[in-house]
């Protein structure tokens, strides 16, 4: 499908705040894809499933898009500070173009149960900053 | 409210119209909410993911008085034509956590046509059954 053709909806998921999208980077043997879930999920509002798409960095440089390292603002401060990544100088285009790269990936569940885990997890080991939680969301991990 | 969620945003885990105002409406005149909601989701008049949320948000209300009509609105919208808004039935139902909504699940993954729909399905009956606590098989309870 070339980028022109790229449904509308895909690019909902993929919006863009200052020419930039924040994204997680997972280490090939998925290492710390719990981290990176965990650090998404930590920055919401409640509790919910969450999907996500795993697409190959070396995918990047031929649309191209640059990839920088950069701090996140989520709860999961160590993720922040190492797993977090900026897909930078974003245009119209290179969206499209990434839409389109991403449109036959496989989409991954993970159900609110399983985030519910993962923060119950992340909390008990003390890598998430309460104060950065939303209140409604702590409550429930804490019920 | 349906109005208001069409042009909000809607993103997983965030606060949108619908999560905040249908619990009160909800608890207000469930009955009155619930028959409204219905033809809405049903004939296509808010968009799919829009019917989604509310969808998901009647499996989050904890409200005893409107467990039964929620169910049953979550069971009806498993047979919808719209991937997204079975999609948001199964995650209402899994919220719901009522293993007894598993017979109508089963149906629906046998039925679905759309493979990630399917799977997902999948995923709420597995947990609803991971609910029983005696380790009895489903069919025979349900």
């Amino acid at each position: 499908m070339a980028a022109a053709d790229v449904p509308a909806d895909a690019l909902t998921d993929l919006r863009a705040d200052h020419n930039e999208l924040s994204v997680w980077r997972v280490e090939p043997d998925l290492a710390n894809l719990d981290v990176a879930l965990a650090a998404l999920a930590s920055n919401r509002h409640h509790l919910d499933k969450l999907d996500y798409t795993l697409l190959d960095e070396a995918t990047l440089p031929g649309i191209p898009i640059k990839c920088v390292r950069s701090d996140g603002s989520t709860p999961y401060l160590a993720a922040n500070a190492t797993v977090h990544r900026d897909l930078i100088e974003l245009t119209v285009q290179k969206v499209a173009r990434l839409a389109e790269q991403m449109i036959g990936l496989q989409r991954v569940r993970v159900s609110e149960k399983q985030v519910e885990r993962l923060l119950r997890e992340a909390l008990e080991r003390g890598a998430l900053d309460r104060t950065r939680m939303a209140s409604k969301l702590l409550s429930e991990l804490e019920s | 409210m349906l109005t208001a969620a069409r042009h909000g945003s809607i993103e997983d885990g965030m606060t949108n119209a619908i999560n905040e105002r249908l619990p009160a409406l909800i608890a207000k005149d469930f009955n009155a909410v619930i028959s409204a909601l219905v033809p809405v989701i049903e004939n296509g008049r808010t968009t799919p993911i829009v019917a989604a949320e509310v969808l998901k948000e009647l499996g989050r209300i904890r409200n005893v008085a409107s467990h039964w009509s929620r169910r049953w609105v979550l069971e009806r919208a498993l047979r919808s034509p719209w991937p997204f808004t079975r999609d948001g039935a199964g995650l209402g139902l899994a919220r719901l956590g009522d293993p007894g909504a598993i017979p109508s699940l089963r149906r629906a993954v046998e039925t679905e046509t759309h493979s990630q729909t399917r799977a997902d399905l999948q995923i709420v009956v597995d947990e609803l059954a991971d609910l029983i606590p005696d380790g009895e098989p489903v069919a025979k309870r349900y």
